[in-house]
């Protein structure tokens, strides 16, 4: 039975599926993220403002972003907007994340809005490919008239656009170069689309959303000038992302907020939000008792659909402090703790699970931890562990994109928000760490 | 309390029977998808798989196994193929993926412990198309395969993937490792310098060179080994390295080697080689010096400080290193050409003479020395006998035209234009743009039309 259990457990706390919208496995953890509501930040922005918003939205891998934009979807559907939510990169995706430029999000967001504004009339945009046809077609050498396809067929065609560019690197560059120069008429046949679509909504809807996720993960290419594809993409052509004539919210590269740039990105965007950790431990090292409760929310929420009975503290884990154990070490990240979880499980026949088990997958992800940091990054971390803070260098926003280092959020007793990091709670024990720790105490 | 703090802190010891256990574990409870890492040497992974074949038969295992580089990085779509071919599937091992991975700058920088600032500044430019189309295509993987993927590999595949691919290693269900045991790696070991021996001159194509590499790495990677062992394990990967003309990745290995085995004093030789090649003579020679404390009896060192201190212009002490050479090892032809040609930049013609003659009585057919002995000869003005060591060194070499026309001067020397432009010719034929030997031929020819 036992056995039976734990398989069911085992395949339900995947990492792989960000949870849909009103899932009961999901937790809700606002206030131990430092009062993060994507609902109340991004949300009452785009059903307030009078204008259209452009908004950014970043956070560490695996701390839920997606799971959050699903929800943030539902919620404003539910008042009153029609959204175009896609997954730039991933399944389906319409971008190479080691090769993105601002050409291949303009046109993923073309395809996602015909496709899903189906009562606007494409006439603006269909037109605007016309002009471009003969070009499209030397470059991807194909006989296709574009006359003789139906207007489906032709709708089609931005698709396939965008598939080409992200899966035939060879055409890539030449269509970028058809589209590049024409990327001002493109918007402008865009937001006429738009402009007719917002007429054409279903009765109970008046705005339209555009959530372009999953742009967090285009690689940082530097160039020899030293600036990245990022300042490319979010700075340079930051006039045209915002261009549409829509509410827009676009996930970007936590690093990037952390960029020299980021005052640049603040004065364009206003200030990105920003998903933090769930706080499990006060910035002096006391366990923070609500941030905790939620973490073991998380996974009473994963096993309660099986084992709805079961008491946490001694059917699922041998006893509270092996479960507390747990929860602290993964640092309230979320897919830490299912890793975590998933880890342990590998080491039990039976439940509860025994702190050995525990400790066997801290072990474990401990040396995963031990590889991701390089030689010389491990002075920056025993410094972040003394001050709580960071440099604004490559170094700290590598260490952040890698999860090595975290950001909290809290408020205080002045319900002034306070903002620290942290090195994450498995480095801390990892021998190359505390010697560092200690080299920089008997150093000053 | 029922643990205490300190507890919770130490790492557990791995125990390879535990680890494989809970592997059986997790294979046993995936249903469909799922992705697990186990790192080990490709000979435990083959053990490895037979057992988990043994262990649960009630799973359909396949294997999935490069060789080569994938060419286009497509690992998707090799998967996509072999699983249309092979059929229902559970568990699939992948093994061989380093290869897809070496031929890439990072990776050797990787290799030769290169600090990230430096393999930074390769960032992202050269990721392996590998890499991004594991990462790129995570969720093809999750949606199209439903299959437990077993990736064995090395341990600097997984910290490439760690680096590169961090959101496809993310969905793992678990990491294993199993160090090889001491056995297993000796044997490993002997059979890697068989090998090894047999190809020494390291004339190697980039297959077999990738090969040989990732051989290397694979046991560098055990823990169960002597320094001693590890530190020419290291040397070989920088022999290697300067094969291929990887030179700063190689003096990377050497410092390594050093740093835990300095009491090589082949190390430190294979260093100051390399330094010398380079032209930092004070840093070979530096290295030198730790060589011949180590063993001071070794002759090619002491050549090879010769050499070094030839090209700093201390040819004095270059002389001095050349005769404790040839104390050492009397008929080490090459010391006493070096030491004639350090004579000769002294001045010291006669002693240089000599010291070629030592040389050509080892190795009369190197024309190389009779060359250099008919180049002295010619300082002392002894033309005759200049002559007579030209026309040995052209036995060997008679296409040679730089021999043809120092031939021709000798001759011209001489009084014997005739014969010098028949020598002049020689070069022509032999090189037909040959400068030297044109403008010889005009000079003579005008001189003879002068007459």
């Amino acid at each position: 039975m036992s056995e039976e259990l734990i398989i069911k457990i085992y395949n339900a706390i995947d990492p792989f599926e960000p949870l849909p919208a009103g899932d009961p496995a999901y937790v809700d953890c606002q206030e131990e993220r430092g009062d993060s509501n994507i609902l109340m930040d991004l949300g009452r922005e785009i059903l307030r403002s009078k204008r259209m918003t452009c908004q950014l939205y970043a956070g560490h891998r695996g701390a839920g972003k997606s799971t959050e934009l699903l929800r943030l979807k539902q919620n404003l559907e539910s008042q009153g907007c029609f959204v175009v939510y896609f997954a730039a990169i991933g399944e389906d995706g319409d971008i190479d994340p080691e090769d993105a430029q601002y050409t291949d999000i303009l046109l993923a967001c073309t395809r996602h809005l015909l496709e899903g504004l189906t009562a606007a009339d494409p006439t603006p945009l269909l037109s605007w490919l016309r002009d471009r046809w003969n070009a499209f077609q030397e470059v991807a050498q194909t006989e296709i008239q574009f006359e003789s396809l139906d207007i489906g067929a032709q709708i089609q065609q931005f698709a396939n656009l965008s598939t080409s560019i992200r899966a035939v690197p060879s055409l890539r560059q030449a269509i970028r170069n058809q589209v590049e120069p024409h990327t001002v008429t493109l918007l402008q046949a865009l937001n006429e689309f738009i402009a007719d679509g917002k007429n054409k909504l279903p009765p109970d809807r008046s705005q339209l959303v555009v959530i372009a996720d999953n742009l967090d993960r285009i690689v940082p290419i530097r160039q020899d000038d030293g600036r990245s594809n990022h300042d490319d993409i979010f700075l340079d052509r930051s006039e045209q992302l915002k261009n549409l004539d829509c509410h827009l919210v676009y996930t970007i590269p936590i690093s990037m907020v952390y960029s020299n740039r980021a005052n640049d990105l603040k004065d364009t965007y206003g200030n990105p939000e920003l998903l933090p950790m769930i706080m499990v431990q006060l910035p002096n090292g006391e366990l923070y008792e609500p941030g905790f409760n939620k973490v073991k929310q998380v996974i009473a929420n994963r096993v309660n659909p099986f084992a709805p009975e079961a008491d946490l503290e001694t059917d699922i884990f041998d006893s509270a402090d092996t479960l507390q154990k747990l929860c602290l070490a993964s640092g309230g990240h979320v897919r830490e703790l299912l890793l975590l979880m998933k880890e342990a499980l590998n080491w039990v026949d039976d439940l509860p699970i025994p702190a050995k088990a525990i400790r066997r997958a801290i072990t474990e992800t401990r040396d995963t931890y031990r590889r991701t940091v390089e030689k010389e990054q491990w002075s920056a971390l025993a410094n972040v562990a003394k001050s709580l803070s960071i440099e604004n260098d490559e170094t700290h926003r590598s260490l952040l994109f890698r999860s090595c280092l975290m950001e909290y959020r809290y408020f205080d007793d002045h319900d002034e928000m306070q903002c620290w990091y942290d090195v994450h709670p498995l480095i801390k024990k990892i021998p190359e760490f505390k010697d560092t720790v200690v080299q920089l105490k008997t150093g000053n | 309390m029922p643990q205490s703090i300190t507890d919770w802190d130490q790492d557990l010891p791995k125990d390879p029977a535990e680890e494989y256990q809970a592997l059986l574990r997790a294979l046993r409870r995936t249903q469909g998808f799922g992705l697990l890492f186990v790192r080990c040497s490709p000979a435990e992974g083959e053990r490895l798989i037979q057992r988990v074949r043994e262990d649960l038969p009630e799973k359909q295992t396949g294997v999935l196994k490069f060789n080569q580089p994938i060419s286009d990085g497509n690992f998707y779509k090799q998967v996509e193929m072999y699983l249309a071919d092979k059929g229902s599937t559970n568990i699939l091992f992948i093994q061989g993926l380093e290869h897809s991975l070496y031929d890439y700058e990072e990776t050797k920088k990787r290799l030769s412990g290169w600090s990230s600032e430096d393999t930074y500044s390769y960032s992202w430019k050269g990721v392996p198309r590998l890499l991004s189309n594991l990462n790129q295509q995570r969720e093809r993987f999750r949606d199209s395969f439903n299959v437990s993927f077993v990736f064995l590999v090395p341990l600097f595949v997984v910290k490439y993937l760690i680096h590169r691919a961090p959101d496809f290693f993310d969905w793992r269900s678990g990491t294993f490792e199993f160090p090889a045991t001491e056995e297993l790696f000796e044997e490993s070991l002997r059979l890697f310098i068989e090998k090894w021996d047999i190809k020494q001159d390291l004339t190697l194509n980039t297959s077999e060179q990738r090969e040989k590499a990732l051989a290397i790495q694979a046991l560098l990677e055990e823990d169960c080994q002597t320094t001693e062992q590890k530190a020419d394990l290291l040397l070989k990967q920088g022999l290697l390295f300067v094969s291929i003309g990887q030179y700063q990745e190689a003096i990377a290995c050497y410092d390594k080697a050093l740093a835990i085995y300095p009491q090589s004093h082949r190390i430190w030789y294979e260093r100051s080689n390399l330094l010398d090649d380079l032209g930092t003579y004070d840093k070979a020679l530096a290295s030198c010096d730790q060589a011949l404390k180590l063993k001071s009896d070794d002759h090619l060192a002491w050549t090879l400080r010769g050499n070094i201190l030839h090209s700093l212009q201390r040819f004095q002490d270059a002389v001095f290193s050349y005769d404790k050479s040839l104390t050492i090892k009397p008929n080490y032809y090459d010391a006493w050409d070096f030491r004639g040609d350090a004579l000769k930049d002294l001045g010291r013609y006669e002693e240089a003479i000599d010291s070629y003659d030592r040389a050509i009585a080892l190795e009369p057919e190197d024309s190389e020395l009779w060359k250099n002995r008919g180049s002295v000869l010619v300082k002392l003005g002894r033309y005759k006998e200049a002559l007579a060591s030209y026309d040995n060194a052209l036995e060997s070499r008679p296409n040679d035209p730089e021999l043809w026309n120092s031939r021709g001067n000798i001759l011209t020397s001489l009084g014997n234009p005739k014969e010098a432009l028949i020598s002049y010719r020689s070069a022509l034929e032999a090189d037909p743009g040959n400068a030297d030997a044109t403008m010889r031929i005009l000079t003579l020819s005008t001189q003879n039309s002068d007459k």
